[in-house]
């Protein structure tokens, strides 16, 4: 098949897990198995519709902004998908809304054939940004908890009030500090193969460019929340730093190609 | 002197300095966009900048300097404290250090900015072609390119043959994309900017009679004096094309384009003039990058890798435990 053919194939597939996901919405508040199995397929198309692009471009698809958007809302689903047992409708409906918002704003974006430049074609690049995207991922996943945290999962509440929690408050900070953590951890990994990255291809593994700069604040600032627990007047305020860092996290991504000048705005 | 080291080992003053350097690169990132004139020349991994251009709206970059100091200072404390705790309680369990390494691993990483941000240099440019040339302490010459390229034309991957002499010694290196040629374990290395071909010579046919001109050389022509202009090569156009310019010195000079497939010649001062034959040579564009910091954060790779990994075990056994 030419890669033309691909791509329009791989657009077919964008439209039917945009659908899948819009049902989504419905099958959020059903049972873990139901809402599972739908998850499950929206993913298989979207990794169908990735896998499509990729044999199209002859590279991994990650070159523009729909491919960018497109994969960090699947990497979202991934986590959903990976915390869909959690019986906590706010939790999941934040994350869902997350992952839906960029799966929804990638179609105002170019869909067409875009074969990657030079410089990204490296294993540090392949490694490097999947890798972030699930970083942020688990991070919104922490943001979502505290979203459920404000709007009512508080700690010592228990599993009564009704349909809205069977966790406590208590639960989701601990679901916090797991993602932040598995967040952390994946990301550390992540700016090495960026800094090699950086290194093969500009000659450095860090400099003043505003993107690199905000990976820098992003790891410093989880690197600074992990270690909280350290400081006991600061523990009560857990939730609000997972929403502050979620904020931090939006600007690396986004931010730093549509607020400010980055080299690395994505084309 | 115990009280300075509880204060500096103080776990809270840790927590406190992380998000204090967050903030002030936050702040320092904001202004470097929004007031480019106060930063206009900074490049690179560069500080000496920030000590050259003393100024209030640095302010930031000071206090997160000061900040980062204090931060590695603590994060040794807190780590060395941590180690001597483990090691007088016999801990024999290798993943419970892996947080320690990874510690390690950020206090080499701070050193390694500080060392390539101060001994920063700006990159220098060198064309290369199959002449030797002089860059810095190692003279290049390129003997070949090979080139794939994607359907449209676009690149995919470019591999120049790079000849190498250095230190009396003789080798040959493979330069491209995101495959640069590096010496003295990373500090030094050659990145490739660009490549293709360079014309060298061209050979015209001028009345039956043929000459070998190169570029900007002057030639007879009739009963007049012309000049090689340029030389235009696909891929920019589809057949080369050389720009001939008559009587240059003079006020009617004239520019002449004769292309390689014409079949008549074209009259030139009453000559006819056909373009026969084009030498060109493989040439690349290098950037010649230097920083002495490289070779320690290649070693916090490496420091950071085994420390990640201990601290994924740590998790796993703990999850283990658990369920």
């Amino acid at each position: 098949m030419d890669p033309k053919s691909l791509i329009n194939l791989s657009i077919l597939c964008y439209w039917l897990s945009v659908g899948v996901f819009t049902a989504y919405w419905y099958f959020n508040y059903s049972d873990k198995s139901s809402r599972g199995l739908v998850l499950l397929i929206g993913l298989a198309i979207q990794f169908l519709a990735i896998l499509l692009r990729g044999m199209a471009i002859e590279y991994f698809p990650l070159t523009n902004k729909f491919e960018s958007f497109y994969g960090f809302s699947a990497t979202v689903f991934v986590v959903l998908y990976i915390y869909r047992g959690t019986e906590i409708p706010t939790y999941r409906t934040v994350l869902f809304g997350v992952g839906y918002v960029f799966l929804v704003a990638a179609a105002f974006w170019p869909k067409g054939l875009n074969y990657p430049p030079p410089l990204m074609i490296t294993i540090w690049y392949i490694l490097h940004v999947p890798l972030s995207f699930m970083c942020y991922a688990y991070w919104a996943s922490s943001f979502a908890a505290a979203a459920a945290w404000f709007l009512g999962a508080k700690p010592g509440e228990g599993a009564s009030s009704g349909g809205a929690s069977k966790a406590s408050g208590t639960d989701m900070i601990e679901l916090m500090d797991r993602n932040i953590l598995y967040g952390m951890l994946l990301f550390s990994v992540s700016m090495l193969f960026g800094g090699l990255w950086g290194y093969v291809a500009w000659g450095s593994y860090f400099m003043w460019d505003a993107k690199v700069v905000w990976s820098v604040i992003v790891w410093l600032f989880y690197s600074a929340y992990i270690h909280v627990d350290h400081w006991p007047a600061a523990k009560a305020y857990k939730p609000h730093l997972a929403v502050v860092g979620f904020l931090i996290v939006l600007m690396t991504y986004v931010g730093t190609s549509f607020l400010i000048k980055s080299t690395h705005s994505f084309g | 002197m115990y009280w300075l080291y509880d204060t500096l080992k103080s776990k809270k003053l840790g927590v406190q300095l992380g998000f204090a350097t967050t903030a002030l690169l936050i702040f320092g990132s904001l202004l470097m966009n929004f007031m480019p004139a106060y930063y206009r020349g900074l490049q690179g991994e560069d500080i000496n900048f920030f000590f050259e251009h003393v100024s209030l709206v640095n302010a930031w970059f000071y206090l997160m300097f000061a900040g980062f100091v204090l931060y590695g200072i603590n994060t040794f404390c807190c780590t060395l404290d941590s180690v001597l705790v483990k090691l007088r309680a016999g801990v024999k369990n290798v993943t419970l250090y892996g947080g320690s390494v990874v510690h390690v691993a950020f206090m080499v990483t701070l050193v390694a900015h500080l060392v390539g941000g101060v001994y920063y240099t700006p990159s220098r440019m060198f064309t290369i072609t199959g002449k030797p040339v002089r860059c810095g302490d190692a003279e290049l010459s390129v003997t070949g390119i090979e080139t794939i390229t994607f359907p449209n034309g676009m690149p995919k991957e470019v591999r120049a043959t790079i000849h190498v002499k250095r230190g009396g010694e003789e080798f040959e290196r493979i330069l491209g994309y995101n495959q640069p040629v590096v010496f003295d374990m990373g500090a030094k290395e050659f990145l490739l900017r660009q490549y293709g071909s360079k014309p060298k010579s061209v050979t015209l046919n001028l009345n039956g009679s043929t000459q070998k001109l190169a570029l900007m050389e002057e030639f007879s022509i009739g009963e007049s004096r012309a000049i090689v202009a340029g030389l235009m090569l696909p891929p920019r156009i589809e057949t080369p094309v050389v720009a001939i310019v008559a009587n240059p010195n003079r006020e009617d000079a004239q520019q002449y384009f004769v292309r390689m497939d014409r079949t008549d010649a074209l009259l030139i001062e009453g000559v006819q003039v056909r373009l026969e034959d084009v030498e060109i040579v493989n040439s690349v564009v290098v950037d010649l990058k230097e920083n002495p910091g490289v070779p320690l954060a290649l070693s916090v790779t490496a420091l950071f890798g085994v420390g990640v990994v201990l601290v994924i075990f740590r998790l796993v056994q703990k999850l283990t435990h658990r369920y």
